[in-house]
């Protein structure tokens, strides 16, 4: 867990790929739009259902992200 | 219609103890002989679903793995045993299972889901698990459960790391409206302990019973991740795509049972 205080979402996720540099390649496109197969949920609630990356996060909100997979 | 059949005097006794779930009875046994369900593929998730399923008394299982037996499936692949190292997967899986339930009927195909065989490997299931380790695979799967209008439960899991939802078809998300898109990074062989395959496994095939026995609730609409490196549990909401290529506003209808 990591703790990071940023506005929005993608406030939030920039200062993390800042942070861990190799994140980028998994949770973002070539053209910067988050990738397809990562869900990422403020609490319980995924970003789709709220305002994206422009969705807007409290101090005690928690950011999960779930990439796809599918190991069997 | 195939009528129903029902339990035998030695099922009865097999299955004493799980019949005194109290909401579960006898009723909950009896559709569990007569249900079916697809497990693609039968490894280390979907080995312990179907052994799970046998062990519970479902009648029948429709598996697909291709393949023999190699070294490295051993350490979770639980169905498979060292002096089948060589052999078709898919004959040691049907052996494992009848040696734990003789009234079982197996349904065993020596090939993996794909766009070819899916529709009609469906088609003798009322419930799919999806086990699979490739994304063409489990898209496959979840098309035609889409279609066909038959529930699938979700489990994946890499690392330390697991998930698992009910998709409810035009109810629920689908997969494709969780994941539209394959990763591009991901690949076939995978970091894995047993004991976290078999983890999600279990939950899995506790909501097949479930879902045909129509006890509890299940997870339609939500999706447990867990992260076995500190015993994280989530439960988080997932909804569906209105621009989901198979379940969304403009996708091709649910096929009538009947055609």
């Amino acid at each position: 867990m990591i703790e990071i205080r940023e506005d929005n979402v993608g406030e939030l996720l920039n200062r993390l790929v800042e942070m861990h540099c190799g994140l980028k390649a998994h949770l973002f496109s070539q053209n910067g739009q988050l990738a397809s197969h990562v869900n990422v949920f403020v609490n319980d609630e995924n970003i789709r259902d709220r305002e994206g990356l422009g969705t807007l996060v409290k101090d005690s909100d928690e950011i999960v992200l779930v990439p796809a997979m599918a190991g069997g | 219609m195939i009528p129903t059949r029902d339990l035998t005097d030695v099922e009865r006794e097999v299955y004493q103890w799980q019949m005194w779930v109290s909401d579960f009875g006898e009723e909950g046994q009896r559709r569990l002989k007569n249900a079916s369900v697809l497990i693609s593929r039968v490894g280390g998730v979907g080995g312990i679903v179907a052994y799970e399923l046998a062990a519970a008394g479902i009648g029948k299982l429709v598996l697909a793995h291709a393949g023999n037996v190699k070294p490295s499936d051993l350490n979770r692949q639980l169905l498979m045993t060292h002096d089948w190292i060589g052999k078709p997967r898919i004959d040691s899986i049907r052996r494992r299972l009848l040696e734990l339930n003789p009234r079982l009927e197996i349904v065993g195909v020596n090939e993996n889901i794909n766009d070819a065989n899916a529709s009609e490997l469906v088609q003798q299931c009322d419930l799919i698990v999806d086990c699979a380790p490739l994304f063409p695979e489990r898209f496959a799967m979840n098309e035609q459960a889409v279609r066909q209008g038959k529930p699938m439960v979700e489990c994946a899991m890499y690392d330390l790391e697991a998930y698992i939802t009910t998709i409810i078809p035009r109810q629920t998300p689908c997969l494709q409206c969780l994941v539209p898109e394959s990763p591009p990074n991901w690949k076939r062989q995978f970091p894995v302990f047993g004991a976290v395959s078999g983890t999600v496994a279990c939950m899995a095939a506790m909501e097949a019973i479930k879902l045909i026995a129509g006890i509890g609730e299940p997870l339609a609409g939500r999706m447990i991740r867990m992260e076995l490196r500190d015993m994280d549990f989530r439960t988080f909401k997932v909804t569906r795509r209105e621009d989901c290529p198979i379940c969304g506003t403009n996708s091709p209808p649910t096929e009538s049972k009947e055609s």
